[in-house]
Parts: structure tokens; sequence; C-alpha cells
């Protein structure tokens, strides 16, 4: 009886498993990896399958990626692996888990520091991480280093210290004044912090409306998205609500990070997903990062959408994005030694 | 006097299934090399064990205290409304608690309605001059938390104080008990086991929460699995830390273990009339409004929040056409390994049941359970190296055949979010289907046996008949949580294949709330269906109470020592 | 005369729970149509002797057949659906889901044919409930349960049934007139019954024979009245009848005790003790033994007297009849029935006192 019950369950699994199991195979279709939010990738991966009829197939992983590759092997259906960080991208390239971009549109169009010298990956788009401040406060010419000073004291909000946007500024840190110095600024953060590390970047602009702190860190597009209505009425008026500068190192310029692409090492539609990272480089492709996404394109010739540059003109710092996923680990740690997110 | 039958064969199959991933695990921290361990052990681990602790003993307080006292309400008073508040008081079930704490959050911000509304009362203008307590915090975490996860204790103990202490309770009020001395005399002893497996349960998913404890500010070991593994790129060092965190787990369950007490502990009590006491007047109502309150906070005030949103989203964009196609794939996802869930629990709790000295079904059932004690990433991560190890293999004998390798089987598959899901929240099943069985007299099956059924014939034709509410309540709990599930659906699910909490989760994460409102009002209707389901079959008490009274139970028998 | 062959047998059967001897080497036969009734405190492996026979548990050591099959043994273990045994609960375990009809047919073949459904209203007239065919258990009293119980393992006309305390859970009226039933329907279909009980009385009533059970043991086995007129040790004694122990001195075949001389065959010389039913005693002109009541209880049918004799420090109950008048403080002239009195070797009262529950 149980043996009969059980061989009627395995004939109804493999039936169901034929609708269940294996990736579909399309003519021509590319299949990006990405951990970019669904909904800022999906107006470009529109535009690409309108102007090529190449179907783009998505999947959104915010953690694990890199294993999720790997796991999967030589069989791995991935094309593009598309990171919203430089240091998630450079990780990709050291397992082994890419291959050479290797079209001319790369070199063409990125600046140099902004691209793996061997084509191993290339940044896509740029945003800026930005002191939000009460719109009340004198806060010209603020640089990163003045967020430690004393007089901020209770009055900063940031994010947890282990987000990749603050260790990746913190990375920086390390780049420009050494891992002593940087801690030290850490502590500094932490000392001034008015309410324990959490939440988002678009929390910052809330507590600092809803006056629980004066000062705090955000990235550019976010400004953007905000300010735009994209998010709705109430974060227009948090984004309204805050003054946002374009903060800088001491010793250099704002702190940018990349989204950035690399072509995966199994990748089965090698063409066509090269087809799709010119067509990210294109003046079309660059205009959607900055219309849709509000981040800074790489490519210098493209223009920023309005509302970001009215924040200023970007200087990026001078530190390298492959420096900064260098320190990543420490900066990291150092995190962890002053306590941050206690 | 084990037997190796079809019992034992699918208890391995399940346990084997549900260990892999923790092994891969096991051989991943193996390969590190015990820095990031030093690492935080020295400036982490303290602080983190702390809050972590803190958090828990809070949470465990909090279910606690709400589950029990709202099922008594339920179960010993009769009052106007009682009906609707014993199903209401369920539904926070249907929120993640993720969505709970975003609700609460913007409800409670300085900038909020709520505080907006006391200052505009109160003549404050600026929000500074008006200084409340913080919601990130760590009451604030107990406070969403408790409201979220209250309803595993709740289930149990209403079915304890319907089912089993009725006689007690008269006796004791016949004696003269204040209702006060009643309550803490006479119930809560008896639900204690029906307590300790609903806290353990509300324990487990605190611990394997990464998203409400980001929302919320609070720094638990999680967290710092995630630290070490995405900051640092050191996967051996999170899986270290991760199986470290195992012990906390096993710690919890030992504890429940040891509460619940030995089996049969509570005697079947006669069940001839409910001994509810009927309450009108304003004393009615206060208890209506008093078994309505958490029900309120951990369901209405955000689920409106939420449809207000979602209502904004849909007036400014229209309704997300990919949505539906979302809620399709959620519930046949969660269906699916609702399914196995069910099916694997009864066949494993039932195969104990049969051989109870054996050592192999025991170390089974406690095997293939272990899934819950893991976070949903980490276990995801374990299970990608076990199907991506077993693609390739099949790769190979592809091109050792000569033939053309296919593509990937079971990584990146519905099948492998199906898998992740039933090893996740099996012990769910589990647990619910051993109070089931508990409940029915060991003389039934010795009857049926002697009466000439195999153990298979005994399960069909007995125990599943008799235990359909326990199933029915196991089938809600596994599927409103396979629902809700985010970290290991997001990472193992195949391309353009979206649930709704993956909808939301990514909507969330760039700050389209309004967006991700729609899918939460979804999540919050499709699990719904189970509840309004498990409502119309038969009454709320369906989910554990009803079920045909045993002759015992009639005469007030003991079971034989 | 020949004796037929048993159904039942158990030879030398043993079994240990985890922590805990439950069987020390039983050995026992059944006959057909024959009534066994195990007897003894709780925990004395009289329920295990019985789970062991129906499959439900399997012994460390020892052999048990049935119907001349070895159906558990060091090498065989047939499972219980397989045994043809009959079994019922002291719970009776009805199930709950089916009603009536359906429990009483649930042991016999499948699909329920016509003869099935025969012996199932024909079981049920027996047991005089056909007419609550279709009810559900919750419906019927406990003693009707008991009936449906007893009827659903007679209906497979099973060789051997065991019974497990059937009667405990019924009140007493109930339980005289059940205990008769239940004796007439197991002599009317020939199974060999083994009933389990720790109340003598149910055991008196019903069994052909009694086994007396000690710590994993059979400590006496035989007709009831057999047990009862000659139990071997203070223990059995004691499960039949209320007694009184008093200090005896044996010399020569004769006990010396403070009520009196008795018979004490194959006692050792020396220091005994005697064991006195409560019941032994009655009042008489001629009476041998003077004796000053201090208390008087009623009981019924009887009256429990407390009272005091020469040469004895401690204070004695005994049981006179109720119709008998007597008063504190008087002194009553009481004769003691021979029959009554049971000479033991004293150290036998250091084991019964280890053994009594």
């Amino acid at each position: 009886m149980a043996c009969k019950f059980v061989s009627r369950l395995s004939a109804a699994c493999a039936f169901a498993g034929a609708a269940i199991f294996g990736a579909a195979a399309a003519a021509q279709e590319v299949n990006v990896y990405t951990t970019r939010e669904p909904g800022l990738f999906a107006p470009i991966a529109q535009a690409f399958t309108a102007r090529t009829g190449v179907k783009v197939n998505t999947i959104f992983v915010k953690d694990g990626l890199a294993e999720r590759v790997a796991a999967e092997g030589a069989g791995s259906p991935a094309d593009l692996l598309i990171t919203v960080d430089i240091g998630a991208l450079t990780e990709l390239v050291d397992k082994g888990l890419t291959q050479p971009l290797a079209t001319p549109a790369v070199e063409k169009v990125v600046p140099a520091n902004l691209r793996a010298a061997d084509g191993a990956w290339s940044a896509l788009s740029l945003r800026a991480r930005l002191v939000w401040a009460s719109r009340s406060l004198p806060t010209d010419g603020m640089t990163y280093e003045d967020l430690a000073d004393p007089k901020w004291k209770g009055k900063l909000c940031m994010r947890s210290g282990q987000h990749v946007y603050n260790t990746a500024l913190l990375a920086a840190m390390i780049a420009h004044v050494g891992e002593a110095k940087a801690e030290e600024w850490a502590r500094g953060l932490k000392a001034n912090l008015a309410r324990r590390p959490g939440g988002g970047d678009r929390d910052v602009a809330r507590d600092i409306l809803g006056g629980l702190c004066d000062v705090g860190l955000g990235n550019s597009y976010y400004v953007g998205l905000m300010r735009s209505g994209k998010g709705g009425a109430d974060q227009k008026a948090w984004g309204d609500g805050v003054k946002v500068l374009l903060a800088r190192f001491a010793d250099g310029g704002v702190h940018v990070n990349a989204s950035g692409v690399a072509l995966a090492r199994n990748a089965p539609h090698v063409s066509d997903a090269r087809r799709l990272v010119e067509f990210l480089l294109s003046p079309e492709g660059q205009k959607i990062y900055a219309e849709q996404n509000f981040e800074y394109p790489v490519d210098p010739a493209a223009t920023v959408d309005p509302t970001i540059a009215a924040l200023g003109v970007l200087k990026p710092d001078r530190i390298q994005l492959l420096d900064i996923a260098r320190h990543r680990k420490a900066a990291s740690q150092i995190f962890d030694r002053v306590g941050f997110d206690r | 006097m084990a037997r190796f039958d079809g019992f034992s064969a699918i208890g391995l199959a399940g346990a084997a299934v549900a260990v892999a991933p923790v092994l891969a695990l096991a051989v991943i921290a193996m390969q590190g090399d015990g820095a990031s361990f030093g690492h935080v052990l020295n400036y982490v681990a303290g602080d983190a064990a702390r809050e972590t602790i803190a958090l828990l003993a809070g949470v465990a307080a909090c279910v606690l205290v709400v589950g029990v006292v709202a099922a008594w309400i339920v179960t010993a008073y009769e009052f106007p409304g009682r009906r609707a508040a014993e199903v209401a008081l369920l539904l926070p079930l249907a929120l993640p608690a993720y969505v709970l704490a975003y609700a609460w959050l913007d409800l409670t911000h300085p900038i909020g309605p709520l505080q907006t509304a006391l200052r505009g009362a109160l003549g404050y203008a600026n929000p500074a001059d008006l200084r409340l307590p913080d919601l990130r915090s760590l009451p604030g975490a107990v406070f969403v938390f408790g409201l979220s996860l209250y309803p595993y204790v709740y289930i149990g103990a209403r079915a304890a104080f319907q089912s089993r202490i009725s006689a007690q309770v008269e006796a004791a009020r016949l004696l003269g008990a204040r209702e006060s001395g009643v309550f803490f005399r006479v119930a809560l002893p008896l639900a204690r086991p029906a307590m300790a497996a609903g806290a353990a349960l509300a324990l487990m998913e605190t611990l394997n929460d990464i998203g409400a404890a980001e929302f919320l500010s609070v720094t638990t070991l999680t967290t710092t699995v995630y630290a070490t593994w995405i900051n640092r790129s050191d996967l051996p060092g999170a899986a270290q830390i991760a199986l470290a965190m195992l012990w906390i787990v096993l710690t919890l369950v030992f504890v429940e273990r040891w509460a619940r007490g030995a089996r049969g502990y509570a005697p079947e009590g006669a069940r001839r009339h409910n001994p509810a006491r009927a309450v009108g007047g304003p004393a009615g109502i206060g208890l209506l409004a008093l078994a309505l309150a958490p029900p309120a906070l951990g369901f209405a005030t955000p689920a409106v929040h939420l449809a207000r949103q979602a209502a904004q989203r849909v007036a400014a964009n229209g309704f997300p056409p990919e949505i539906a196609q979302a809620a399709l794939n959620t519930m046949v996802v969660a269906l699916a390994a609702t399914v196995i869930c069910v099916v694997g629990a009864l066949v494993a709790v039932a195969g104990r049941r049969y051989e109870p000295t054996s050592l192999l079904r025991n170390g089974l059932l406690k095997l293939s359970t272990l899934g819950y004690a893991v976070p949903g990433t980490v276990l995801a991560i374990g299970l990608l190296s076990v199907l991506g190890g077993f693609d390739s293999v099949l790769r190979a004998a592809f091109a050792a055949l000569g033939a053309k390798p296919p593509g990937l089987l079971l990584s990146a598959s519905v099948f492998a979010v199906v898998v992740a899901l039933t090893i996740r929240f099996f012990r769910l099943a589990v647990a619910k289907i051993e109070t089931g069985f508990e409940r029915l007299p060991l003389s039934l099956d010795h009857s049926a046996r002697v009466l000439g059924r195999t153990p298979f014939a005994m399960l069909r034709e007995i125990h599943l008949p008799l235990l359909t509410p326990s199933i029915a309540g196991a089938a809600l709990l596994v599927f409103v949580d396979c629902m809700k599930e985010l970290p290991a659906t997001l990472l193992l699910r195949p391309l353009n294949f979206e649930t709704l909490s993956t909808q939301l989760y990514g909507e969330a994460a760039r700050g389209a709330y309004e967006n991700g409102a729609v899918a939460a009002c979804l999540i919050v209707l499709v699990g719904l269906f189970p509840v309004a389901f498990l409502t119309m079959v038969g009454s709320a008490r369906a989910i554990e109470a009803t079920r045909p009274r045993t002759t015992a139970e009639l005469d007030g028998a003991r079971e034989a020592a | 005369m020949h004796a037929p062959a048993p159904v039942l047998a158990f030879e030398n059967v043993r079994h240990a729970y985890r922590d805990k001897i439950a069987l020390r080497g039983v050995s026992l036969d059944v006959r057909a149509g024959e009534i066994v009734a195990l007897l003894g405190p709780s925990g004395c492996g009289k329920s295990t002797l019985l789970r062991v026979a129906a499959g439900l548990e399997r012994q460390s050591a020892g052999r048990i057949s049935i119907a001349g099959r070895t159906v558990a043994d060091a090498r065989a273990f047939v499972t219980p659906e397989k045994r043809g045994v009959g079994l019922v609960f002291q719970d009776y375990a009805l199930f709950p889901h089916l009603d009536v009809a359906a429990n009483v047919a649930f042991g016999l073949a499948r699909p329920a044919g016509e003869t099935a459904r025969a012996t199932t209203t024909q079981m049920l007239r027996r047991v005089g409930l056909a007419a609550r065919a279709h009810d559900y258990p919750h419906m019927l009293s406990g003693g009707e349960q008991q009936r449906v119980a007893l009827a659903r393992a007679l209906a497979p006309q099973p060789a051997v049934l065991l019974l497990d305390e059937p009667f405990s859970n019924l009140d007493q009226g109930l339980r005289r007139d059940m205990r008769n039933q239940t004796m007439a329907l197991l002599k009317e279909s020939g199974a060999a019954a083994v009933l389990v009980t720790h109340d003598p009385d149910d055991a008196m009533a019903v069994a052909d024979r009694i086994a007396l059970m000690r710590d994993g043991l059979i400590v006496q086995m035989g007709a009831p009245a057999d047990i009862y007129d000659r139990p071997v040790d203070p223990f059995v004694l004691r499960f039949f009848s209320e007694v009184e122990t008093l200090p005896a001195t044996v010399a020569h075949g004769e006990a010396t005790t403070p009520i009196g001389r008795f018979p004490a065959r194959g006692c050792a010389d020396g220091a005994a003790q005697a064991c006195v039913r409560k019941t032994a005693f009655s009042i008489a002109r001629d009476g041998a033994l003077p004796a000053s009541v201090r208390a008087v209880r009623f009981l019924g049918e009887r009256q429990a007297a407390r009272i005091e004799i020469a040469g004895l420090k401690s204070v004695l109950e005994i049981a006179l009849p109720a119709r008998e008048t007597i008063r504190p403080g008087t002194t009553l002239s009481l004769a003691v029935d021979p029959a009554g009195v049971f000479v033991f070797p004293a150290a036998a009262s250091l084991h019964e006192e280890r053994a009594r529950p």
C-alpha cells in the first residue's frame, strides 16, 4: 500500500517536474543577475528589448549573487552580472566568475578610472555620498571629516555602519588618511550619533525633518527620487525638507561609488550580452540612468538630470574605485571595533 | 525492535534533504581560518549576543502574555463578539514582521500621522519640541515582534484551554477560586506545553529575522552574520557564526522540550459543556476591547495604513501588471511547500509514534526539523552548493555519455525554492501535528493494529480523519509563513520569477514604498484565504479544537499509567 | 479425560523496558473457552504480558504461541495485525469518527460484504445494541461503549481475546451486570480469554483460573477457590481479604498465637507469623477468646470492631456481622474459624512488605 502511494506520488512529481525544472530557452535573450532593485533596471531592459528584440530576463538578488553564480557553475544561465557596489563587482572578478567584456564601447565611453584595465568590469553609473542637513544650518564647504567634529554631538543620523554605502565611504577614508586616522574618524561619528544607526538613507531625511537630528549622510540619487515625487507625496516632502551638500574629503573630492557590469564566465549568450552592455553605455542607455534613476552617467558627455544638476557640479574624489574595494573589509571591521551599530 | 519500513525510508529521505544544506555550510565553515570568528568574538559577539538575548527575552514575555491572555479571554468567557475576536486574533499571521515594522515606523515617526496629530492637539509647532520614544529601539522591536508573533502562542494556548482544562476550571470555580486564581493556578500550568511550543516558534522566527531588525536598528547575531559575509566577503566566517548560532536555537528547542514536560502531560478532561462564563454589559464590552487590541495593533492599524498607500499608488499609476503573476507564483510555491511539509510531517510524526523507542525515527524527526533554526539566507547558501553540486554531477554525466549537457536542473528553479521553504518550515508542521497526535490515546492505535491494520492503513483510516483539525492548522501556519518568506526565496528563485514578498522587497529596497504597499496588501489578502477557509469549514475552532471526542474523554477516564 | 492443547501459550517470557524489568520469566497456557485472569497490583507486569501477547510489544526473551503457531520468539515476530487476537481496552478505544456498526465491522474482512454486514448485525444483537448501530461512540453510556468494544473484538472470531481492565471504568451496579454478560459472551465465543485486572472480585467472578502476579512473576496460579483457600504466601492472602498479622511460635506442626493454637503444616519450628482474616472471628457464648471492645464502626452488612486481647500489645480490627449489638467498653467472647487462619514463616513478611504497592 505504502509503495503504491509512493510510486503514485513520484509519478505526479515527475509530471509537475516538466513544468518546474530547467531554465527556459528562447532564441534571443540575455539573462541578467543583478543586485540592482528591479524597478530601477526594468526601464532600461524594456528600452533595450524595444530597440533590439532581444528579451531580457532578470533576477534581482540582494545578497549572495557571487555564491549563486559560483554554485551554478558551468551550467549557469547568467550572462551579465550587474551590481550596485564596486566591492561586490570586484569580488565577482576576484572569484573568477567573469570573463573580459571585450567590447569597444567600454573603452570608448568609460573614463579609465571607472573600468578595469583588462576589461574585466566597467562602471555603468555613479552615485555620490552626500551630506544632508537641516535647512536652517550654516553648512558651507562641509567635509566628511567635519561630521566627526564634536559640535555635531547628538545631531548625526546614519544608516548601519555595515551597509555598503557607509563601508565604502570609510574605505575611501582609509585610502586618504590611513587606517588609524580613519578609525578615529569613525569613533568621532559614533560619538555624534543622535540615534542608533539603522533604516535606510531616506530615513535620514525624514529624521532631520522630524527634528531627531541635524545632519546625516545619503546618496545622491535618493535626493532625485524623493524630490521628483516618484516615491510619493510623503517622500517629496522629506526630500524638499532637507538641504543637500556636495561634501568632500578635506584633501579631495566627493565620494562616489559605482554600479557596474561584468560578463559571466559561462555566459550562454555572449554576443547579445555585449549588445546589452553597449546599449547601457549608449547615449540612450545613459540617459535612462540619469533620468529614471537620478544617477550620474559614466559617459562624461551625457547630461545629468536637472534635479541632480541643481545640487552643484560633481567633483569626484581622486581615490580609485579599486582602492575603495580593497579597503572594504578593513572598513567593515573598524565599524565593528568602534561599536558603531551598538 | 525498530523496523526499517516505508516510514523510516521517507524519514531518512526527509532528514537527508534537511541536513544536506547544514552539512554544506559546515564544509564552507571549515574553509575559513577563524580570523573572522576572532574579530566577531572580540568586538561584536558580546554586544550582539546581549542584544539578541534581551530581544528574545522581551519577545518571549510579550508573546506569552498577549497570546495566553487573549486565548484565556476567548475561551473562559462568553461575551458579545467573542467569535469574531477569536478569529481576528489570528490575523497578524498574514502580515510579515518587516511589513509590520515598516508600517509602524511610518505611523509613529515624529512627522508621521500619530505624532503630527498629537502635536496639533497639544499645540506644538516643531517636532523637536515634543520628543517621544523612538520605535527604532529594543523595546520598539519587542513591540513589533510581539504583535507579529503572538498568534503562535495564542493558537496553542487556546486549543489547550478549550480541550483540556474545562473540567478543572469548573472544579476550581466551584471551590470558590477567584477568576485570577483560576487563571494562574489552573489554566496556566495546564497550558504550559502549548505555551512553550508557541514561544519557541516565535523566538526562532525572531532570531531568523533580518528585515525588521534592520528597520528597527537592532543588531543581532543574525545581522552580524550578514556583515561578515557581505562586507568582508568572508562566507566561511559567516558560516562559522551561523553554525555557532545554531547552538542557541538547539538550546531553545531543548528548553521547549523541558518546559513541555513529559508526553501526555495534561490529562484529557471531560468536555460535556462549555464552562465559558457569560459576561454582558460594560464588562463584556471591556473583554471584547481587550481581545481585539492585539489584532487592532498587529493587523488592522498597519493594514489600513498599507491599504491607504496602496490606493494612492493604484490611483496614480494603475495596478502593477506583474503583481497578478507574482500572486499566482506565491500561491503555487507556498501550496507546494505546504503539501510536502504536511504530508512529510504526518509520516515522520506517525512513524515515531508507531515505533516510539526507535532511536532512528526519533533522530530522523529531530534532524528533519533543523531547518527552522537556520536563517533563510544561510540555509539558501547551503542549499545552493548542494543543488549546484548535483547539477554539475549531472552535467558531467551527460558529457561523459557524449550528450549535450543540459542547463541547470535543480539550481535556480522553482523546485529549489520549494525545497528551501519545506526545509525552513517543516518544523511548524511537525509541531502542530505532534500536539494533535498527543491528544489521541494510544489505545486507538493498538485497537486498530490488533483488528488487522498495518501502520499505514491505521494512519489512513484512523489517524488521518481524527487529525483533520491539526492538519488544517499545520497547513495554515506553513502556508502563511511560506508566503511571507523572503531571503531564501530571493536568492534561489529562477529568472523572471517574482513572488509577492520578493516584489515587495524589490520595491521597498529602492524606497518606492507605495508600490510595495500593493504587494503587501496582496500578501495579506492571500494570507487571509486559509484563515477564511478554515473559518468557513468548521468555525474558528476548526484550527485546533474541533475534533470528535474520544470515549476516554467522555468518561473522564485517565490514560492508564 | 484429556486436556485440550493450549490456544495461547507463554513460555518463560521475559521483558524489560528501558529502565525497568517488567517480566522475569512467565509461563502460562490458556485453553479454548477458558478465561484466565491476570491479577495483581499495578506495575506487576500483567499489562505487559497482555501487550506482549497482542504483539504491541516484543518480549526480550521467551516464546509466545497462538493456536500452535509461534508468534514471537528470538527469531520470529508476527505483527499485531496478523495475530488474530481480539483486544478490549480499559478506555474501550472506540474510533470516535466511526459509528457503532462501523466500529464493530472494523476488524472484519474488507470490502465489507454481506457476510460482514450480517456478522455486525448479529454481534450488535448479541450485545443488545442493534438499535444503536448508527449512533456514534460519544452518544453511548459507559456500559454501552464497553459492549461495543467487546462486540468489535469478538466480531472477527479471534482464537484469543485479551481484555485490559475492561470493567474498571464502570460503576458498581453496572459492573456486576457487565461481568456476567461478558462471561456469557466469552463462553459463547469459545475463545481463549485473558483478562487483566487489579480487582480480585472481577477475577473471581469471571475467571476459570487466576494467575496472581507480583514483580514480573506469577506467584500463584489456580482456580479462584484454590487460591482463596490455599494462598502460598501472605501477599496472595492479602490480595483477596483483609487480614491482621499476629506473632506466632511453631512447634511440632502447631502454631501458638495470642488468639489460640492452629495447625501449621510445613512450617519449621520457631518464630512465625499468623495471618487471620478479619472475618474469621465470630461471637460465641462458649468462645475461648475474651476481647475488650475499644471502638465500633458500622459498615453496612458488617461492622468493624477494634479490640484488645490479652498478650497482644496492638489493637486488632475484626469484622463482625452487623446484627450483633456491640458497645465500646464491653467485653466479648470470640471464636476463631481455623479456616481463616494462615501460618507462614516469619521471613515471608519481609518479602511481602516490599512487594506491596
